[in-house]
């Protein structure tokens, strides 16, 4: 692993427990492979109450390639039905795509995640769900997703 | 297993007999061996010319900074910036001029050509995207943190919203309004005028961070128009601005990285096919979908003067020359031939004619179609001629396409075979060419008939009369 990568990850994981954010907890960080971050939605929403595990997993060129970011289902956790996440965890977000920054970070994926579920209006996988589950890569940075919802 | 006659009732019957290559045709069929090389003659050859021009990387490039040059000068913007919008289009200069003409600073934002200033155009989401000018720039910068992700479209309520609205600046860690640490890789360089590096949106981040986003963007996912690496900046690089990034012999790829969109998005525009070849070649003819029932575009690129020549069908794009089939029907032989050659090379090695039914029977065990034969309606029996009729195409297909296979090799022996002959022998260099040129027919022959064994199975299955093409099966297993 790049020196990058490692300097970078450790400022966040040093930011990440100044920030203090709320509904986001860090589960596991032993190294700068693969992160585990639990989510949860504040305020009304159509997850109250419900804890999500978010898995980061970054390669050497992280950050500028973007981290592999699935939701997990580790028997505490589940994956969220939602109409951009995919029952296999992966999730359909511009962000970890095309349009991932070098300046975006764990928090802020996080954030953007949450603000995500918090607008869902029906709990609900994608529509082509069955298809793209039993079609799809191992990893979902390996997916070109078509991004059609701006709403969210 | 075997083409049936419904499956080419869809297409137009008459085809083949509307143009002079079928004259030609017509004739072989009354057993004119001598017309059977219908392909490639001298007036095809001027033909191919005529219709067909090879450009050069650098007529490429000529012809890109051509059109450009022309939006530039209708549009009075930069020459980079006119680049930048045309890609940005796709190379569709009357979209381009028209959306312009509607609203100039729409199209300037959106395909990242603008200059700072124009970036200003925005919606309301995207307030924190503003263009920092030079004063403020430090300070944008370091609140359009990680946490711009925090749009205002997000749904957040007003006080989750608020308490995160603070963050930025502590997690950016860019207290100081002047900013010596590269948010990306967290680096403070020594010497922060030399090592860090801004395009003209003004977004600052070290040099080798943004060398490495620039060698990905170009080299692993091939974009042409590299935005700036802050989130939501949508400010495209100069192309100056990335010579200065980017290793040489990268920025020389980016280059052939235009070339290539250009291509792609001219429909008479293609490269050739054979590799290595970086030549291209634009096409007069009108290539859709109503005119390749009746015309063939084969093309070939000039800059292969020695053989094998560069010919292939600008259309379906396979290598060689394909008339006088339609490529529909060369293409329905193609897939054939992939989708059954493994069924089909089972068959021969493992099977034999049952002498009785003349079915294929496995070899280790005896025909146990008594009770079948019975049975055997029409349809049985003529599927079972079908299957044969097209194994005997399809084995002598496969033969000559092997045989070009080994003369592939024959061909790159010739060149020592002709020097051994000059040195033994008292013939000249230019003499012993001889050899060359036979290899060249030969090979040009084998082509020839991997055409005529198609076109014949394709008459084969044509409605003609029954006792015709009875007649003609015979004749060519006859032959052959």
């Amino acid at each position: 692993m790049s020196s990058i990568s490692s300097k970078r990850l450790a400022k966040e994981l040093k930011e990440f427990h100044s920030l203090n954010l709320v509904g986001v907890t860090l589960l596991k960080a032993d190294d700068f492979k693969q992160w585990l971050v639990g989510i949860e939605v504040m305020g009304e929403s159509l997850f109250q109450n419900e804890v999500f595990a978010l898995r980061f997993t970054f390669d050497s060129q992280y950050p500028i390639s973007s981290p592999e970011v699935v939701f997990i289902d580790d028997g505490v956790h589940h994956i969220p039905p939602h109409p951009h996440v995919y029952s296999n965890g992966h999730i359909c977000a511009s962000i970890l795509g095309q349009e991932w920054s070098p300046v975006l970070s764990v928090a802020s994926v996080c954030i953007t995640l949450q603000s995500m579920l918090a607008s869902c209006k029906a709990k609900e996988r994608p529509p082509d769900n069955d298809r793209y589950v039993r079609n799809a890569p191992l990893s979902p940075k390996n997916t070109r997703f078509h991004y059609d919802d701006d709403t969210v | 297993m075997s083409l049936s006659d419904e499956e080419y009732d869809n297409e137009n019957q008459g085809l083949f007999f509307g143009d002079e290559e079928d004259d030609s045709y017509n004739k072989d069929l009354e057993g004119e061996e001598d017309n059977l090389i219908v392909v490639a003659d001298k007036e095809d050859e001027s033909e191919t010319s005529r219709m067909f021009k090879t450009l050069s990387s650098d007529d490429l490039e000529e012809e890109i900074r051509r059109e450009v040059n022309d939006v530039m000068s209708v549009l009075e913007l930069e020459y980079d910036v006119a680049s930048i919008l045309l890609r940005h289009f796709r190379w569709n200069k009357e979209r381009l001029l028209e959306d312009y003409m509607d609203s100039p600073d729409k199209v300037l934002y959106e395909s990242g050509g603008g200059r700072p200033s124009n970036n200003n155009f925005s919606s309301q989401s995207s307030v924190s995207e503003e263009p920092p000018t030079k004063k403020t720039r430090t300070v944008k910068a370091s609140r359009s943190g990680p946490l711009t992700a925090i749009r205002s479209s997000l749904r957040l309520n007003a006080k989750t919203k608020k308490s995160k609205a603070s963050i930025p600046q502590e997690i950016v860690g860019n207290t100081s309004p002047s900013t010596t640490t590269c948010e990306i890789c967290c680096d403070t360089p020594s010497d922060p005028s030399s090592m860090m590096y801004h395009p003209r949106c003004g977004h600052t981040f070290c040099k080798s961070c943004w060398r490495d986003y620039t060698r990905g963007k170009v080299e692993d996912d091939r974009i042409i128009n590299v935005a700036c690496m802050q989130e939501s900046c949508k400010t495209v690089l100069l192309e100056n601005e990335l010579k200065e990034l980017l290793d040489e012999n990268i920025f020389a790829r980016y280059g052939q990285f235009i070339q290539d969109s250009y291509v792609l998005h001219d429909k008479s525009l293609k490269f050739c096919l054979y590799p290595a070849c970086s030549h291209a070649l634009r096409t007069k003819h009108q290539v859709n979908q109503t005119s390749i029932l009746t015309v063939v575009p084969i093309a070939t690129c000039t800059a292969s003067t020695t053989p094998p020549s560069h010919t292939f069908c600008f259309n379906c794009e396979t290598r060689g020359d394909h008339r006088p089939l339609i490529c529909a029907l060369a293409t329905k032989w193609t897939n054939h031939v992939n989708e059954d050659a493994g069924s089909v090379s089972w068959i021969i090695a493992n099977t034999k004619v049952c002498p009785k039914c003349q079915k294929p029977v496995e070899k280790n065990g005896g025909c146990r179609s008594d009770l079948e034969i019975k049975d055997a309606s029409d349809k049985v029996s003529r599927s079972r001629a079908d299957l044969e009729k097209w194994l005997f195409y399809y084995d002598r297909y496969m033969n000559h396409e092997k045989s070009i296979k080994l003369e592939n090799q024959l061909v790159e022996r010739i060149e020592e075979q002709i020097t051994s002959l000059v040195n033994t022998s008292q013939m000249s260099w230019i003499e012993a060419r001889f050899l060359q040129h036979a290899v060249d027919v030969l090979m040009k022959c084998r082509e020839t008939l991997k055409v005529y064994v198609k076109k014949q199975h394709r008459l084969m299955l044509k409605d003609v009369g029954e006792g015709f093409k009875e007649g003609r099966w015979k004749f060519l297993v006859s032959v052959s």
